[in-house]
């Protein structure tokens, strides 16, 4: 309880000659969210030489939720559900996806940055989806993180923005008058990443 | 368990001096939701939109006496959030924040179940009585697409 312990597993448990129980070995899997309280955890995550993708551990630094899959298309959206559905829907089209990464809920414009910076930063990357519903998250700060990376000239592969919800007019306004096109339908949006990639090859 | 929300529904916003809170109490009478109350502990005294914000839930809950808190607390302090919510006596608080420890979310909900108290979320975008009441965020989307679904 203290630690925020998910799951603690001693496995080989051990009885000695004197009768005591000693833990030869453990696993123990901590709650995510709850690294807030435990800083050092944070802090050994983030320094422990691990088998992980850079992009991982830059994530991670961010407090993004992303994970490398193998195919060719960067995907940004805006909670777990979506980002899945998102992945779904590349497939189904003939597309693969390159990762999942969750931006979370409210997702600030530097945060969405570091995302897009994130995905980019995959050589395999070919074209980036981005899936917005925003509710608690807000287009407007969605559009701000867009700009402000193209800005910087940091947008070094084809994009396609679907953006509704909260905010959406100020979002699509502001995408619009930095040059890039917003779609309302994810299907369209999923379909026209895909033939981005397609006719690239 | 029937109708959590509608129409007689009375909400107080907590976290309403936040980013998320303050966008989202605007947002919701849109739809119909009555906000009687803000809370925000150091910042009683404002008004968030014409709704006075006070330091506790208890006085919130003398003054006005609401029957749901919509919370809008980051993770690390939504628990004693809603915690205060359920000892100020309100019955059904929704819990938009998302990230809760599962720690906080095991004794929220025991003491719930204790209070009587129903809790919604952590982590849900909203609950909506069609057309009359929502408690949680989204509410303008949501109404933008009722009307183009419908014409209106």
């Amino acid at each position: 309880m203290d630690y925020d312990a998910e799951l603690i597993e001693m496995n080989p448990l051990a009885e000695t000659d004197e009768g005591a129980s000693v833990a030869l070995d453990a696993r123990i899997i901590m709650d995510d969210n709850a690294l807030f309280r435990h800083p050092e955890y944070k802090k050994k995550l983030l320094e422990e030489d691990r088998d992980r993708a850079p992009q991982e551990t830059e994530a991670l630094r961010n407090d993004l939720a992303y994970v490398k899959l193998e195919g060719n298309i960067g995907a940004i959206g805006n909670c777990a559900g979506l980002v899945m559905a998102t992945l779904d829907m590349i497939q189904y089209y003939g597309g693969k996806p390159a990762n999942f990464l969750d931006v979370g809920g409210g997702a600030p414009a530097d945060r969405i940055a570091a995302a897009l910076d994130i995905v980019l930063s995959d050589p395999n990357v070919k074209a980036l989806f981005i899936n917005i519903l925003g509710g608690i998250t807000r287009c407007d700060e969605v559009a701000s993180g867009i700009t402000e990376t193209k800005k910087k000239n940091a947008i070094t592969k084809p994009l396609v923005v679907r953006l509704v919800g909260t905010n959406e007019e100020e979002g699509k306004q502001m995408l619009e008058e930095a040059g890039i096109n917003v779609l309302d339908s994810m299907k369209k949006a999923a379909s026209r990443v895909v033939e981005t990639v397609k006719k690239g090859e | 368990m029937g109708i959590i929300i509608d129409e007689n529904t009375q909400a107080i916003v907590q976290g309403i001096k936040g980013i998320q809170g303050s966008l989202h109490s605007r947002l919701m009478p849109e739809y119909g939701t009555k906000n009687v109350a803000g809370v925000t502990p150091g910042k009683g005294g404002a008004d968030v939109h014409g709704v006075p914000v006070y330091d506790t839930v208890k006085e919130a809950q003398e003054k006005h006496s609401p029957n749901a808190s919509i919370i809008f607390v980051p993770a690390p302090f939504a628990a004693n959030a809603a915690l205060e919510a359920i000892d100020s006596g309100i019955q059904t608080i929704v819990i938009v924040t998302e990230h809760l420890p599962i720690r906080d979310s095991v004794e929220l909900v025991a003491r719930a179940q204790r209070s009587n108290a129903t809790i919604i979320g952590p982590n849900t975008p909203w609950n909506n009585h069609a057309r009359t009441m929502q408690a949680g965020n989204n509410a303008r989307a949501r109404l933008h697409a009722w009307q183009r679904r419908h014409g209106v």
